[in-house]
């Protein structure tokens, strides 16, 4: 039976692996309805249809691109969708410049300024860094909010009139679903923590995590157990035969808020010590850690389920002490069964 | 001379050439210039010089003295026509460029005792400048004004308005624009987290394999130092790289881990190689290399195939074209 939560989760995880197809899918959308625009108008304008059958165009190969893409991710599918928009937006500036009179200068160069700005912010997304997150979400959000009003205004009329503008309606449906899902892609957690100011907090908390104690940090009870007997109880150590000096290892995952580290117990041969060390990514290389020795460990109590810190000590030196989680009743029953 | 200080110089130069074009226009002028023009001339041609002269090795001053000498000779060529009682354009223009002028000095100022760290709301002010004195021009020739009269009726303003947008544009280049504290805070972070943490994504190419193993390839002969050889494995996905280095009089190899392609690092570890394991005897099958030195010092660095890694459509271009990774490319 899964639960409310794991099949929560499963569902985030869908939408994750859809999610750049979604944004593909929304740009071909896009695109057929300018076409079908363009076919079904009365008129031309001036500019003949020039702008909406490029933009038609540009937005068919970015979606493509997207698709076909070898190094999918998120944030890349963000920077071609961007790119399609900023383009599309560039030449409707054009067309809007060909008209010259005041007016269509300024809105002409509003569009040429928007979609030079979108432009520019691919090429982040590019690089791996999101830009103008917050601004794209608050557009996304009125724009969204704007076609949702029109569609209700179109059941109104319906209700007091008994007709109904279907061409209306699609074109808010659409549109309505573009914003929303750009909404939803722009919350996603692959962006939210690549600006780069939240990058900065992640690099800064990943060093923290791994060479500091924080005041406010407490260890996992059945960590701070391994921990608290890693002299005379190794059962829960792993061997390790790669043909190295380390005889048992044993890792533990340090979480402080949402950045993780692992704490890496190694026995080595020869040695009755317990050498640890610190890495923010123990899956990933190992090069540059916190390494310390530990010759002794001191907690403030005998009994496993009531001791509340535990202290290092390397020699005459005292490392650090670790605060340990209380434990809920649930946990304490599973403890001292 | 570095490219800065060459690019500061050629600041520094157009800012006095363009002072100089304003005075010979008042001198030789038709029309009588207005108290304080003829100083504002002086000003651009003495800040300029000051620039080139004695602050190309300076950024932080020589960007403030550029932005004080810019903001100072506006104030000084439109504070008459500010002061008149008047409401013609050039009055309202002249009330404007006051305003801006006065932000820039106070920025200039603020600069040069660090009080403010970037150069950008500066910058911003002389960008805007320069779309004052073009903005008008450009404007009567998209309703269809001919060209070259209407550049000829603004000269002047096309002359300041260049001088504006040159200024911009140096102090935007590469090595030129004083860091917002986001960018430093972002640099920084990444300086430390260089030195302090793993860059968990980095690896080592398979065929770096043999490099590393093989004792008889690879190695860079040095004459100084207590360093005798050293030979450099490129990691990806990092700035980081690995260094295996031979010392005088001692038999073994050490490992020393820096940044790559930067002038000053520090090494935040270095030490003797006691082993080196692979997780697969098969060599092509490996994917973790372990280095163990003593006292619990081990690195484990993932191996992967480099040609086998995901690219995107530029790198995938490149490397179908032949112009795949140069042996330093830092990163995909």
């Amino acid at each position: 039976m899964i639960s409310f939560v794991e099949s929560g989760q499963k569902v985030i995880g869908y939408f994750k692996k859809s999610t750049v197809y979604l944004l593909a899918f929304v740009l071909i959308v896009s695109s057929i309805y300018e076409i079908y625009s363009v076919y079904t108008a009365d008129m031309p304008d001036d500019w003949g249809f020039v702008d909406e059958i490029y933009s038609a165009i540009i937005k068919l190969i970015m979606a493509e691109f997207i698709i076909f893409d070898p190094k999918k991710s998120v944030l890349r599918a963000v920077g071609f969708y961007a790119v399609a928009i900023g383009l599309s937006r560039v030449i409707t500036s054009f067309s809007i410049l060909a008209q010259t009179n005041t007016f269509s200068l300024a809105i002409g160069l509003i569009f040429l300024i928007m979609g030079l700005n979108l432009l520019y912010s691919s090429y982040n997304y590019f690089k791996d860094t999101v830009r103008g997150r917050t601004g794209m979400m608050y557009s996304a959000c009125i724009l969204a909010f704007v076609q949702t009003i029109t569609l209700l205004m179109s059941y109104q009329t319906y209700k007091t009139t008994g007709q109904i503008d279907f061409r209306e309606i699609a074109i808010a449906a659409v549109y309505l679903f573009q914003y929303v899902v750009l909404l939803l892609i722009m919350d996603t957690e692959e962006l939210r923590y690549s600006t780069l100011i939240e990058k900065t907090n992640t690099r800064v908390e990943s060093t923290c995590v791994t060479h500091m104690v924080g005041g406010r940090f407490q260890l996992e009870r059945q960590d701070a157990v391994v921990l608290k007997h890693m002299f005379d109880d190794r059962s829960s150590w792993m061997p390790v035969t790669d043909g190295g000096p380390i005889e048992l290892e044993r890792r533990l995952h340090i979480i402080d808020g949402r950045i993780g580290s692992t704490m890496m117990l190694q026995k080595w041969a020869g040695c009755d010590d317990i050498y640890v060390t610190m890495v923010n990514d123990d899956l990933g290389s190992i090069i540059l850690a916190n390494r310390f020795k530990v010759t002794e460990v001191v907690p403030d109590d005998d009994d496993d389920n009531l001791f509340s810190s535990v202290r290092l000590f390397d020699g005459n030196r005292m490392l650090a002490q670790m605060a340990v989680k209380e434990l809920d009743e649930e946990e304490q029953e599973g403890m001292s069964e | 001379m570095k490219r800065n200080e060459i690019l500061t110089v050629l600041m520094g130069i157009i800012i006095s050439i363009t002072g100089i074009y304003f005075l010979i226009r008042d001198i030789n002028g038709d029309v009588q210039p207005v108290p304080g023009e003829v100083l504002s001339d002086v000003m651009l041609i003495v800040g300029g010089a000051c620039v080139a002269l004695f602050f190309r090795k300076d950024l932080r001053n020589g960007t403030a003295l550029s932005m004080f000498t810019l903001g100072a000779s506006m104030v000084a060529g439109n504070i008459y026509y500010a002061l008149e009682a008047s409401e013609d354009t050039q009055t309202i223009f002249s009330d404007v460029y006051l305003i801006l002028s006065a932000v820039m000095i106070y920025y200039s100022i603020s600069l040069v005792f660090h009080s403010t760290a970037g150069s950008t709301k500066g910058l911003v002010c002389i960008g805007v400048l320069a779309l004052i004195e073009f903005g008008p021009m450009c404007y009567r020739i998209y309703l269809g004004a001919d060209v070259i009269p209407t550049i000829g009726d603004n000269i002047d303003n096309l002359v300041s308005g260049i001088m504006h947008l040159t200024v911009v544009f140096i102090l935007t280049r590469k090595g030129m624009l004083l860091e917002t504290p986001t960018k430093r805070l972002n640099r920084n972070s990444k300086l430390l987290s260089d030195n302090m943490c793993s860059p968990s994504q980095a690896f080592i190419d398979v065929h770096d394999i043999d490099t590393i193993l093989d004792d008889s390839q690879g190695w860079t002969q040095f004459d100084k130092g207590p360093i005798i050889s050293q030979k450099t494995i490129r990691l990806y996905n990092t700035d980081v790289g690995l260094d295996l280095q031979r010392w005088k009089g001692d038999d073994r190899t050490y490992l020393s881990v820096r940044v790559l392609d930067v002038d000053s690092y520090e090494v935040p570890l270095s030490f003797p190689i006691e082993s080196i394991v692979l997780d697969d005897e098969d060599r092509s099958n490996a994917t973790r290399m372990r280095f163990y030195g003593n006292d619990g010092v081990f690195v484990d660095i993932v191996i992967k195939d480099f040609e086998k890694e995901k690219k995107g459509y530029i790198d995938t271009v490149k490397q179908r074209y032949g112009k795949n990774r140069k042996k330093d490319d830092p990163v995909m």
